[in-house]
């Protein structure tokens, strides 16, 4: 994935620190500034679309379970594992992105 | 929740519903000729399944369901058979009021109804699926 490094640099080092600030990230670099309104944002979303994916996922997962044992009807399986699959989708995207922001960083010439 | 995720369930709940009436469908055909064993018994009474919205209020959508299964109060067929164990002093014994052709008709119905749900979850997946490929 090719990125334009003068457009992400910024966009990247935003989401470190939100990161930071979330403890998702060792704080090895002082903070600089201070975004009080997007505080927690990200950390907000994946936590968010994580407890949803775990959810599904065990809703599905029991939903298989029932219809193996013949006592779940095969539409209702399938509905709750798509909606498993398409909801793990979006955080592993998700995650994906912000892993190549990070990884901008730490290419990033000092 | 997502409307596209929505969609997921009100299809579902329109294959489950043409599922249920496919079985219908196929007790009615199988039962064609389960003739009653003595005289004065009926013979097999074909059913009907009739459908109705229901509001999911989980997330606030109208999906189908299925109503009740009726039977069809229309009058036997009469088979003439005299040496069958129910037949009545006239020699005629009653059949099922099922016509296979109607069932036919029946079920091609539910078969493309069912399909018709089929694509609108294959698209609403394909739709969600395409957008997730845009963070990529």
């Amino acid at each position: 994935m090719a990125i334009n490094p003068d457009m992400n640099v910024a966009r990247a080092a935003q989401a470190y620190n939100l990161a930071q600030q979330s403890g998702i990230a060792p704080s090895t670099i002082p903070q600089q500034d201070t975004n009080p309104a997007g505080q927690g944002t990200f950390s907000t979303l994946v936590s968010g679309y994580l407890n949803q994916a775990q959810q599904l996922g065990r809703t599905s997962e029991e939903l298989a379970i029932q219809g193996i044992q013949d006592q779940a009807n095969l539409t209702d399986v399938v509905t709750a594992v798509s909606e498993a699959e398409v909801t793990l989708q979006t955080v592993v995207a998700i995650r994906d992105k912000v892993m190549d922001a990070y990884k901008e960083i730490l290419r990033m010439p000092i | 929740m997502d409307d596209l995720l929505k969609t997921l369930r009100i299809s579902a709940s329109g294959m489950k519903a043409q599922g249920t009436r496919l079985r219908v469908v196929s007790e009615n055909v199988a039962n064609a000729d389960s003739l009653p064993t003595q005289p004065g018994q009926n013979p097999y009474r074909r059913k009907v399944v009739t459908f109705k919205n229901e509001l999911d209020r989980a997330i606030g959508v109208d999906t189908v369901r299925i109503d009740k299964v009726k039977t069809d109060l229309s009058e036997f067929k009469k088979k003439f058979d005299p040496s069958h164990p129910a037949a009545g002093p006239d020699g005629y014994v009653l059949a099922p009021n099922v016509n296979s052709l109607v069932e036919m008709m029946d079920m091609r119905e539910a078969q493309r109804s069912y399909e018709a749900n089929l694509n609108v979850i294959k698209s609403s997946k394909s739709m969600l699926q395409q957008t997730i490929n845009l963070l990529r």
